[in-house]
């Protein structure tokens, strides 16, 4: 029998099975039309998040462009002289190749601090006030406490332990910008410092998946840095 | 039928029910991506252990479900049009489905029956601590479902080198090792389109021991024999495995693109001993870059950061490589722009644009701002449909067309559904890079505080991208329904 025969079984098991789960996870899931939540909205950028943007936006631009380019030229006959520059580019392309990623690896490794913390972050030996954190599905916990307070200028050593599975520590300022994120890892503490530059308010969300509970693990405004 | 006619007719069948297969699966997954993220912006709603199991059987189901096996199965396709010799065995090829097809079963039922919601990668000890969201039978069923998934990847791997030794190519050759030294005259023995093919069934079978070996650890602690995994080994090895089973996806669609421009041009591709080199660097770092994933564990050694930044940097010059030979044998050949042809051309840029926003998911001082967030759903959307499936439908379109004899039902469409598709998930991907960039976390029912705009936005992308899949489908099917009427 032909294999596309003799799977059509199979297939239709598998659409059917599917398809039943996915209706069965509705009615058990209280599926329904919701309110809608509104749709919030801020520009939050600072030096890094503004390169990011351009990054992307701008090869989405050259690629449009180039699309044009090229589905003009594509089709037509080519002359000697182009045959020869394109093919001819070979061992120069890897040359370069390898040239422009050496020279961008090492640079991104060797100059992060121009604004980031970069290799810096792998520091666990720095000096600084210790700040045990504790998370667990689906709080943190700062020093035994829900909230702490803070002050500027310090450098702290946050000591981040979990009691049940893997969670991720993600600083937010008021402005909901990244600061900083680690991972926290059952029965691997991990040593993670930073210094506050600006008084205000900063929350602390988990940043790895934790189970049904995940998207509750934001806690707005626990830190408060005076 | 002579000799030759009818292996390419079986390798076309198998291609053909493997690619039917993924595309079924792919339809029911890329249904669960639209309803999860309607969900987020509160039109409907769900109970979160519900979007968390749609989410876990989306990345499972779209990902090694649909993308990988439908990069399996048409792989049969290109290498006997290349070889032109017949597979090693059509038995292991069928077993390796039958294997497949089990594990998807197993999958769909720990999911969306046992409310298995680890996500894709389940984090150890995630599947252990799921706080009352599912019971442990559910972790035996859907390790039990990947496991069969391994070894049917196994199976198909080495299906894949078989046949290329057994049409009379070297192994070593075939990774790349032969354009080490200059080429020869007359050229080199080994065909570059069998290359990335080969690259890839090597990488996933070395990747996949050690990941089976973590598969079993889960197993014993499911049965309740052991307890004490490490967490960070365990998220190490299985991004040791989680890394390079990408590249069974994209290794494949490098290689059907090399397949069609040979085949549209009608030409040798340019730069063949570049390529060759390119992909051997592949074989040799594509297995120890998964660490580049675990960037923000602070307590894994220094030197694997900074040598996991070195070595993905490595390994874009293949992704390079490709693009420049591609795009430059299309540039200097004649051809004609039918519909593989565009298909083709969308997902080179796609392939530009995932690969460049790729850079900075790699390099350490940026991922501190993007990783777990959307971002990164942004990039692996854009590799996985802008780049690999429209590669993916280009060369499905070769096939169907060789398979049933006849042209496509109605091009036309087959064009509006393409653009749907592209015009969509560049519109959606797009909202997940700003969501991305200001903050948005990944893996998470509601939108960050802020960001729910751009989920609304995103909303209009993902129906036109849905509709376009659909119209795609319609004109496969009814183009399968003529050619049997044609008989
Ligand atoms: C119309 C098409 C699609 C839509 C609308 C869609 C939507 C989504 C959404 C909303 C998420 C959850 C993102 C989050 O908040 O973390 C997601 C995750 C994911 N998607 Fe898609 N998707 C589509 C197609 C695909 C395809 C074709 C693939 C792969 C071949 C894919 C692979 C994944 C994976 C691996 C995840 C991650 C799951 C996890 O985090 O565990 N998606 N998708
Ligand atoms: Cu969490
Ligand atoms: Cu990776």
């Amino acid at each position: 029998m032909a294999f596309t025969k003799e799977i059509k079984p199979v297939i239709l098991g598998t659409l059917v099975v599917g398809v039943i789960g996915l209706v069965v996870n509705l009615v058990r899931g209280d599926f329904g039309f919701g309110s809608g939540i509104k749709a919030d909205h801020a520009w939050n950028f600072d030096l890094p998040r503004a390169f990011l943007f351009i990054w992307e936006f701008f090869w989405l631009a050259a690629v449009i462009v180039f699309f044009f380019k090229f589905t003009k030229n594509a089709t037509s006959e080519k002359d000697e002289k182009t045959f020869e520059k394109i093919e001819g580019f070979e061992p120069k392309f890897f040359k370069i190749m390898i040239s422009i990623l050496v020279f961008a690896g090492i640079l991104t490794l060797l100059v992060p601090a121009f604004f980031g913390p970069g290799l810096s972050q792998y520091n666990t030996d720095n000096e600084g006030i210790v700040v045990n954190v504790v998370a667990s599905q689906y709080t943190f916990t700062f020093n035994g406490s829900t909230t702490i307070e803070l002050q500027v200028g310090v450098n702290y050593i946050f000591n981040l332990t979990t009691t049940d599975t893997t969670h991720g520590f993600g600083l937010y300022d008021t402005n909901g910008i990244l600061l900083i994120q680690a991972q926290i890892v059952p029965g691997h503490p991990t040593n993670l410092s930073y210094t506050f530059e600006e008084t205000g308010l900063y929350s602390v969300y988990c940043m790895e998946y934790c189970s049904a509970g995940h998207h509750a693990m934001r806690m707005n405004d626990v830190i408060t840095v005076v | 039928m002579t000799e030759k006619k009818q292996h390419l007719e079986e390798a076309k069948e198998l291609s053909m029910g493997y690619f039917l297969t993924g595309m079924v699966i792919l339809l029911i997954a890329t249904l669960l991506g639209f309803l999860k993220r309607l969900s987020q912006t509160g039109i409907i709603e769900f109970r979160a252990t519900s979007w968390y199991t749609l989410m876990t059987l989306h990345g499972m189901a779209a990902f090694v479900g649909g993308g990988v096996f439908l990069c399996m199965g048409l792989t049969w396709y290109v290498l006997v049009n290349v070889l032109d010799k017949p597979l090693h065995s059509t038995k292991l090829v069928k077993l390796g489905y039958y294997i497949f097809m089990t594990g998807v079963a197993l999958i769909v039922i720990a999911t969306l029956f046992g409310n298995y919601a680890a996500s894709w990668v389940f984090l150890h000890p995630l599947s252990f601590e799921a706080a009352g969201a599912w019971d442990n039978w559910a972790v035996i069923v859907w390790v039990l479902g990947v496991i069969c998934a391994g070894v049917a990847i196994l199976i198909v791997e080495f299906e894949v080198l078989l046949t290329i030794k057994s049409a009379g190519y070297s192994i070593i050759n075939a990774v790349g090792v032969e354009a080490l030294a200059p080429e020869p005259e007359g050229g080199y023995k080994t065909p570059v389109v069998l290359v990335p093919f080969a690259v890839n069934a090597v990488g996933m079978i070395i990747a996949t021991i050690p990941f089976a070996g973590l598969l079993i650890a889960f197993l014993l602690q499911g049965f309740g024999l052991v307890s004490n995994i490490d967490a960070l080994l365990a998220k190490n090895i299985l991004w040791w495995f989680g890394h390079p089973v990408v590249y069974a996806l994209l290794f494949p669609s490098a290689g059907f693109g090399y397949y069609m421009v040979e085949r549209l041009t009608g030409g040798k591709i340019i730069g063949e001993r570049l390529t060759k080199i390119a992909w051997f660097v592949a074989v040799a770092v594509q297995n120890i870059i998964g660490s580049h994933h675990v960037y923000q564990d602070l307590v894994n050694p220094l030197p694997v950061h900074v040598s996991q930044q070195i070595l993905t940097y490595a390994i874009t010059i293949p992704s390079l490589a490709s693009l420049y030979v591609i795009i430059g044998t299309l540039y200097l050949r004649k051809f004609e722009w039918d519909i593989s042809a565009k298909f083709l051309f969308l997902s080179i840029l796609g392939w530009i644009l995932a690969g460049l926003s790729g850079v900075v998911n790699a390099t350490i001082f940026w991922n501190v701002y993007i990783h777990n967030t959307l971002w990164i759903v942004a990039h692996f959307h854009a590799m996985a449909i802008l780049n690999i499936m429209m590669m993916l439908a280009a060369i499905s379109y070769f096939l169907i067309r060789d398979y049933t004899g006849t042209e496509l039902y109605n091009e036309k469409l087959a064009r509006i559904g393409m653009w749907h598709i592209y015009i969509g998930v560049m519109g959606f991907v797009h909202m997940w890079f700003i969501q991305g960039i200001m903050g948005g976390i990944r893996r998470s029912m509601t939108s960050t505080p802020n960001l729910g705009l751009y989920t609304w936005l995103s909303i209009p992308f993902a129906l036109a991208a849905l509709i376009g899949f659909w119209l795609s489908v319609f004109v496969i099917l009814k183009t399968i329904q003529n050619g049997k009427q044609n008989e």
